[in-house]
């Protein structure tokens, strides 16, 4: 196993035509009709961005990350389609139609006035805020009267489709029999074990997910209306776990305190042995889709 | 079967010896030691990757791979908050017993 070989980056995977297809009906369910003015947080590598574009090349949309390297990623991608970047907030405000403003900065401060934006999307990044209520509240106050916040996520309770928990639990203790497996090369090669630091992954399994329940409650409670929430099965395949098991960022979290590189090294071992081993080639997994009205 | 509480204590005794290993360098103030009432979470810090690795340190010292412990980490859908050392051994007593 060489860490050399693993691509920690986010943007291949999201490249990914899985994870293209798993996305894409959502966006395609949007009613773009009255829409001018787009809002895409945690807008990552643009894939939201980009399936509005394909829809509506007209759109003003401005795109924020809190990882700059995400919007370096982003601007580039959408620079190689032609499409005016502008620079900052006051000149995509005053510019016209089929416009990007990407943008490095948290999702809880938009940089927007009160109900200038027709539509809020946010691709599987929700789970991620700390403070869910505030951020409702804050998407609630950028959004015109009749503004549409969409969102979904992959990691909220009763993602697991019944059944499948197996999968991720073989995965992860494959990925630790895969870490074993380097330690003892390192041995043999008079190395010292892969070092990890504790203490900097939180307390197991506390993950802040919520429920569909949850999610409806939270979200009438920050004042939307017409709350439509459903969940819809996509196939997880094994060449998609790999990419996504590389990911830095996942590697951090599923594996916290070892060096990413070698963390993905390990889960995407651990994922493709996890599959041989149950004899299968993908799995079903629940994506959490909800829409929302500003009254 | 039925497990007697032979069993029981004897997979209760391994069950603290795999925790016991696995935090045996981190420092822990741990007043009496690991025992049955012992959390993983609260008590023993444990991160997510701190329960796979005791999983997979428990299925070493049972000598049985594939033991199924997402029925133990998940309960309708969603992640425990928190585990016991006796829900563990609880949850090894039926299984080692089903097999």
């Amino acid at each position: 196993m060489h860490t050399r070989d693993v691509d920690t980056s986010y943007e291949s995977y999201t490249d990914d035509e899985g994870y293209i297809s798993a996305n894409r009906p959502l966006i395609e369910s949007i009613d773009l009709g009255k829409t001018r003015v787009v809002a895409d947080l945690a807008c990552g590598a643009g894939l939201f961005s980009d399936l509005l574009l394909a829809r509506k090349p007209d759109l003003k949309i401005c795109g924020i990350d809190l990882d700059p390297e995400q919007i370096d990623i982003s601007t580039r991608k959408f620079g190689r389609q032609g499409i005016s970047l502008l620079p900052d907030v006051d000149a995509w405000r005053a510019s016209g139609a089929g416009c990007m403003l990407l943008w490095t900065g948290s999702a809880d401060e938009l940089p927007f006035v009160d109900g200038e934006i027709d539509l809020v999307v946010m691709g599987n990044a929700i789970h991620l805020m700390p403070d869910k209520d505030r951020f409702l509240l804050e998407v609630a106050r950028v959004l015109r009267p009749g503004g549409t916040f969409v969102f979904n996520s992959v990691f909220f309770n009763g993602t697991f489709v019944p059944g499948t928990e197996v999968v991720y639990s073989e995965w992860m203790k494959e990925a630790v029999l895969a870490l074993e497996v380097i330690n003892k090369e390192r041995a043999q090669a008079g190395e010292p074990p892969v070092a990890r630091q504790r203490k900097t992954g939180g307390r197991a399994f506390a993950k802040g997910w919520l429920s569909e329940d949850e999610w409806r409650a939270i979200a009438e409670k920050a004042g939307f209306i017409n709350v439509r929430i459903g969940t819809r099965a996509e196939p997880i395949t094994s060449a998609s776990l790999r990419l996504i098991a590389g990911y830095s960022g996942l590697a951090s979290v599923l594996m916290s305190g070892y060096p990413p590189e070698i963390a993905g090294v390990c889960l995407q071992e651990g994922a493709e042995r996890a599959f041989n081993r149950l004899g299968i080639s993908e799995v079903p997994r629940l994506w959490l889709e909800v829409n929302a009205v500003r009254p | 079967m039925t497990t007697t509480f032979e069993d029981s204590a004897a997979i209760e005794n391994k069950v603290i010896t795999v925790a016991n290993e696995m935090v045996a360098d981190w420092g822990l103030d741990l007043p009496g030691g690991i025992t049955r009432e012992t959390k993983l979470m609260e008590d023993l810090n444990f991160e997510s990757i701190d329960v796979v690795q005791f999983a997979v340190g428990i299925e070493r010292a049972f000598d049985r791979k594939g033991l199924p412990f997402e029925k133990l980490f998940l309960k309708d859908g969603a992640y425990v908050d928190d585990l016991t050392i006796s829900e563990v051994t609880l949850f090894l007593s039926n299984e080692l017993t089903a097999a």
